[in-house]
């Protein structure tokens, strides 16, 4: 009795999202001018992707990070200057992904050392994140970026499609891999469904929360690349509130707000659907107060759906109501 | 033991709000800031925040936190403007804000208490339905309040006590006798140690979950009267990072976000400690983003320094160590 692949996955989550988002899609495509936007959309898709990829991490051990709005403008400061002085950019990738990390691995250590839910301490460091600018040499908008830079975060395959957009599917392979096939996915599932068995088994509970932070700092790093690369100036207010894209995307994918669940592919499919709300509220003229509605219904909806699923599973979790 | 603990750990807070009087004396210049309108009028500018700080130090010691406050306060001040508008009638607008802000509340504390999903995510997702809710009111539009709110907002008693910190310690006095007299502020002292024994022995802690989510509906729109009446106008950017601030003001005075541990009195010296910080710093001429960076330094800090001070207290008693070690193995 081999399953087949396909009807597997379409009985899965990730398969019936799937199926939800494909109507979806040609329902807007039918009824709005969506090709003539096709290219901003898969240009906002493709960091997305990358941001949902960052929470998921997290969101997977049953911790979040509220800061990762706010700092990718901080990211984006640091990067626009170095652009702006000529720094070829995979180095300035790399410094991205480390002021990220930097970023993720204070929240992971003040959280593993002293036990404070990261909650909270992602919650101080969005306050952080805005009050630093004062603190910096010529703080503010970073303006006049290279056009020849722009471009490279412009440039694109066959029409419409972005390369930063293939970076980050090549990202979203890797981490396929990465949580399915390497030691260390299988950890951050088995720290994130059950500290204390993943202890009694073995695992370094407090390293892999340290070390799952840091990777998703990284990640946010790059997100902020790919979300500053194609703009001519950066405006690191802009990006205060992205997480409320993120956390979404990760919640919807299937990832249970207790932890030990999720995967990859799942966000995906809900970074295509995330970006394709955001893209209707402004194809079909809704404005914020749809947009925030829409997304508030919908996290409420999915963390529901995904608490009440697998409710036999973390009944003990939830009954003595710690914080998750 | 512990009331020993709780009661030095207010000293601190004391200490740190007059060493903090001191500091700005010295450093703003001409010692304007020893003249009494000024030093008690730092409460005037923080005591909306400390309205809401209150029922959030409820919410905090039994373990979960609502991040939905500033846009809570935000939607219901919005009502408030647009009910005056229409009535001209400042009682009835401000029934209408109340009631409104229960409303909000309400919605808050029942999915929290009939659903299995923890309040922070709750209130993130609340959050972005009341800030869309302040979208459909508002519009791109700011409100102005009526003259006799802002009368009330910007009016002193004897030109010194500013109305402002008159309901702050009036609302004070009442969540501290709630606190510390009655049977609810047991029980929510008992559910943040450790909620499945409260409820089996027959006390219905989901209703009381609740209840204090209603009672944070209704200091929000308090607040945001509060708020109106101090700086005119609210519009949709108004509430950005305010959750970060109330919940800089319970932490900072001693409530421990995993539950149980907190008073009302701290968070009560939390809010002057930073109406000084907020006032002194303006008055030096430094910008709002030094203030939003030393709140979250403080914020960070006190977290730490909560953290540790609960692990000594652990060291020091060692039934009080085997207690928590079986609460947190029971909570994880």
């Amino acid at each position: 009795m081999k399953k087949n692949p396909v009807i597997s996955f379409f009985k899965s989550r990730e398969g019936i999202l799937a199926i939800f988002v494909a109507i979806f899609f040609v329902v807007l495509a039918m009824t709005s001018n969506l090709s003539s936007d096709m290219y901003s959309f898969l240009k906002d898709l493709s960091y997305m992707i990358v941001g949902g990829l960052a929470l998921m991490l997290v969101i997977m051990l049953g911790e979040i990070d509220i800061s990762s709005g706010t700092v990718l403008g901080l990211i984006g400061f640091f990067t626009g200057n170095l652009l702006k002085m000529g720094v070829p950019i995979p180095i300035v990738v790399l410094v991205a992904m480390a002021v990220g990390m930097v970023n993720s691995a204070v929240i992971g250590f003040i959280h593993v050392r002293f036990k404070v839910p990261s909650m909270v301490v992602s919650l101080a460091m969005v306050k952080l994140h805005i009050g630093i600018f004062p603190l910096l040499p010529n703080a503010g908008w970073v303006s006049n970026i290279p056009k020849e830079i722009t471009a490279v975060g412009n440039a694109k395959v066959a029409g419409v499609v972005p390369v930063i957009l293939i970076f980050s599917i090549l990202i979203l392979l890797f981490f396929m891999w990465f949580m399915k096939y390497t030691r260390f996915g299988k950890k951050i599932y088995a720290v994130g469904g059950s500290k204390e068995s993943a202890t009694l088994a073995g695992i370094n509970a407090g390293k892999v929360r340290f070390q799952t932070f840091t990777i998703s700092g990284a990640l946010l790093g790059i997100t902020s690349m790919m979300y500053w690369l194609p703009a001519s100036q950066v405006q690191p207010s802009g990006t205060n509130g992205l997480e409320m894209y993120f956390i979404p995307i990760a919640v919807v994918s299937g990832v249970s707000i207790l932890g030990g669940t999720g995967r990859p592919i799942g966000i995906l499919i809900s970074a295509v659907l995330i970006a394709m709300l955001q893209r209707a509220c402004i194809l079909w003229g809704l404005g914020n107060s749809w947009l925030y509605l829409t997304y508030g219904v919908v996290v409420l909806i999915a963390v529901y759906s995904s608490v009440t699923d697998f409710s036999s599973m973390i009944k003990n979790k939830q009954t003595t109501g710690g914080a998750a | 033991m512990k009331n020993k603990f709780r009661i030095s750990n207010n000293i601190i807070l004391l200490v740190v709000l007059i060493a903090l009087i001191i500091m700005f004396g010295v450093l703003v210049p001409d010692g304007i800031f020893f003249m009494p309108q000024v030093l008690i009028g730092t409460t005037s500018d923080i005591a909306y925040l400390g309205v809401m700080a209150l029922p959030m130090t409820f919410i905090i010691l039994t373990a979960g936190i609502d991040l939905s406050v500033g846009f809570l306060m935000t939607a219901s001040a919005m009502v408030f403007s647009k009910v005056f508008v229409a009535t001209e009638n400042l009682l009835i607008a401000i029934a209408a804000a109340i009631a409104a802000g229960m409303i909000f509340g309400f919605i808050n504390g029942i999915i929290v208490a009939k659903t299995k999903i923890h309040s922070w995510l709750v209130s993130l997702a609340t959050m972005y339905i009341f800030q869309s809710v302040t979208w459909f009111i508002g519009g791109s539009h700011s409100y102005a309040p009526g003259n006799g709110l802002v009368d009330f907002g910007t009016g002193k008693i004897a030109g010194i006590i500013p109305n402002q910190l008159i309901v702050l310690i009036v609302c004070f006095v009442i969540f501290e006798i709630l606190d510390t007299r009655t049977t609810l502020g047991r029980y929510l002292h008992a559910i943040g140690h450790n909620e499945e024994a409260v409820i089996f022995s027959g006390v219905n802690a989901k209703m009381i979950q609740c209840l204090i989510f209603v009672m944070m509906g209704v200091m929000c729109a308090i607040a945001g009267l509060m708020f109106l009446g101090k700086s005119w106008e609210v519009n949709q950017t108004t509430a950005l990072n305010m959750n970060i601030e109330v919940i800089t003001l319970v932490v900072l005075g001693g409530t421990s976000v995993a539950g149980g541990v907190g008073s009302i009195r701290g968070t009560f010296i939390a809010t002057l400690i930073i109406g000084v910080l907020k006032k002194g710093l303006a008055l030096m001429g430094m910008s709002g983003d030094v203030y939003n960076f030393i709140l979250g330094a403080v914020l960070v800090v006190s977290l730490i320094a909560f953290a540790y001070l609960e692990v000594r207290k652990k060291l020091a008693s060692r039934e009080m160590a085997v207690k928590n070690m079986n609460e947190s193995a029971s909570a994880e």
